[in-house]
């Protein structure tokens, strides 16, 4: 945990204030506007646990980089948890807008959200792992990391957000 | 003998058709052709080169020594300055504390693709500003003394510094030979607008001051209520005034600093091929829609859809970068082409119901492009721009293929 405590220790109040803002600004709208949207306290917790778990996984793949694989951490590696927050948030977002466009039909029932989420998540998983995957492949040194990294980590989130919607939202 | 008829039925629909098909194919096959690398060896009196920022990159390092031995002095010198160059869009700063009991400096290491002259003048200027009144035993005409008005030396404190003012509004203005010129407009707290408008009326016709670093710029005080206390700004060049607006705006300094040393520093970039980076590209996404097309998983029609939306945004998004010479960094090219494609394929999915996908793209990118730190800033307003042209794209592509099938029934 070194990293993140020299990385914090180090760094300036409008650097922790604009990253903190960002952060609560994140959760507050996604929060709020799952909870508004839904009506679903099930989903909007959902939403929030997927934002905390994503931000951890994305620190600890940083760590272990640095500490494990001995990798030097530029700032190129810090796009790594804002590309993974982008494309959460369209994960997000996409079964959330199912839920909102079906949720008043008749012939709709949360074993239908959670069909169409893992048909999702298996297209979107195999969609990044071969696209990540023969990308990388001609990309080298950092962005070759990088690349690989963000794929990995995207497609265990897809994985994550189904196994939290599965046990959380019945 | 009767002669028959020949009729000649002409579809002028169709014709149209054909010629508008045959016309949008070839731009979308000249946007891919110009986005491809080395096109340019190929077109004469044409330069379509691909302007990359790895040229215009610089790095150095500059050790601050301050004048205050406060540690709280010294991190607020620590946050203005990183909040300057990050807000002048400097795009990688780290700032190292070098606290002695007797003397505090700063370490500031920047690797930057911005003009060296504009950031080390956003650098070097502590700018500390305080509003200051001529002393009564100067003689401010004395021909032997012209510099007599610039000196601080020469002025009376007023107790008014910048902390008193919520903004520092810079505007362009008429002056009095009718031109106009930039001006840098102070707007007061509203608890202090009635303290500060009484101490300008007590000093009506009168020449008082602001001091940056030592230095005076005199302002007349106008007769007459509602005053406004707005010094000219010696330069109309944007990106001057854009870093005189920063230096203003980005905090009250509380203490001087002079840089003691300076070192030019390796640029350390991330090494990508443009080349590489096409194959790259043009691999995964012919691996990937050839998995997709084969799976079954889902329909041909949304396959081939995304397939022609991915290629016509990213096919777009590079020719308008060579076309306009707007310069960018290789890898952040490569970030934005992961998140085309990734953006596309969703959005092509969810089809009609995806503004609430959009609003957050939207929101996210707005918020990292606002309060974002270095390239999270250029990540920002590049997912905004990205989405833009992906729903253009699949607008696009919808009407491409219908309009293909239509001529292919016929």
């Amino acid at each position: 945990m070194s990293i993140f405590l020299s990385l914090w220790n180090n760094w300036t109040i409008y650097e922790k204030s604009t990253t903190s803002i960002i952060i609560f600004l994140i959760f507050v709208l996604i929060g709020v506007g799952t909870k508004y949207l839904t009506k679903s306290t099930s989903l909007t917790l959902v939403a929030m646990l997927s934002l905390i778990i994503s931000g951890i996984i994305t620190l600890l793949s940083l760590w272990f980089i640095k500490d494990v694989l001995n990798i030097v951490v530029s700032s190129t590696y810090l796009l790594i948890p804002t590309v993974i927050l982008i494309i959460n948030t369209l994960n997000l977002s996409t079964f959330i807008t199912y839920y909102i466009q079906e949720k008043d039909s008749k012939k709709f029932n949360l074993i239908d959200l959670k069909k169409e989420h893992i048909h999702d998540t298996i297209n979107l998983s195999v969609f990044i792992g071969l696209f990540t995957s023969a990308f990388s492949i001609f990309l080298k040194n950092d962005l070759f990391n990088i690349s690989l990294i963000i794929g990995l980590i995207s497609i265990s989130m897809l994985w994550i957000n189904y196994y939290i919607l599965y046990k959380l939202v019945k | 003998m009767k002669l028959r008829k020949i009729k000649f039925k002409i579809d002028l629909k169709a014709i149209f058709d054909y010629i508008l098909l045959i016309a949008v194919t070839s731009v979308i096959l000249f946007s891919i052709l110009i986005s491809l690398p080395l096109t340019e060896k190929f077109l004469n009196g044409a330069s379509y080169d691909l302007s990359t920022l790895d040229d215009s990159y610089w790095s150095k390092e500059y050790t601050l020594s301050l004048t205050s031995n406060d540690v709280n002095d010294a991190e607020k010198v620590r946050d203005i300055l990183f909040r300057r160059l990050n807000r002048y869009g400097v795009e990688n700063v780290s700032t190292f504390k070098m606290y002695d009991d007797d003397k505090k400096s700063i370490k500031v290491i920047l690797q930057t693709s911005k003009s060296k002259d504009i950031v080390e003048e956003i650098l070097r200027n502590p700018f500390q500003i305080q509003i200051v009144t001529r002393k009564d035993d100067v003689d401010f005409n004395n021909e032997e003394d012209p510099y007599a008005y610039m000196m601080a030396d020469n002025y009376n404190t007023t107790g008014w510094v910048r902390k008193d003012f919520r903004n520092v509004y810079i505007t362009e203005l008429p002056t009095s030979s009718g031109d106009k010129a930039n001006f840098a407009m102070f707007k007061t707290w509203i608890t202090k607008n009635g303290a500060f408008q009484k101490f300008l009326t007590e000093n009506n016709g009168k020449y008082i001051g602001l001091s940056i670093d030592g230095f005076v710029t005199p302002f007349l005080v106008p007769e007459g209520p509602n005053k406004v206390f707005a010094i000219p700004i010696s330069t109309t060049d944007p990106e001057q005034v854009k870093a005189i607006d920063i230096l203003y705006n980005s905090g009250s300094m509380p203490s001087m600093y002079t840089v003691t040393s300076e070192k030019d520093l390796d640029v350390d970039l991330v090494e990508i091929n443009y080349i590489y980076l096409s194959i790259g590209l043009f691999v995964a996404l012919l691996v990937t829609y050839i998995f997709l097309f084969i799976s079954k998983n889902i329909s041909n029609n949304i396959v081939i859809k995304t397939f022609l939306a991915t290629i016509l945004s990213i096919s777009l998004y590079i020719s308008i970068l060579k076309i306009l010479q707007i310069p960018i960094d290789l890898f952040i090219l490569a970030i934005d082409v992961l998140l085309v494609a990734i953006l596309t394929k969703v959005l092509c999915e969810n089809n009609s119901k995806n503004i609430y996908v959009e609003i957050m793209i939207v929101i996210l990118g707005l918020l990292l492009m606002i309060l974002g730190i270095g390239y999270q800033r250029v990540l920002g307003f590049e997912i905004i721009k990205l989405l833009l042209l992906v729903k253009i794209s699949l607008i696009f592509s919808s009407w491409y293929i219908n309009k293909v099938k239509d001529i292919l029934k016929k």
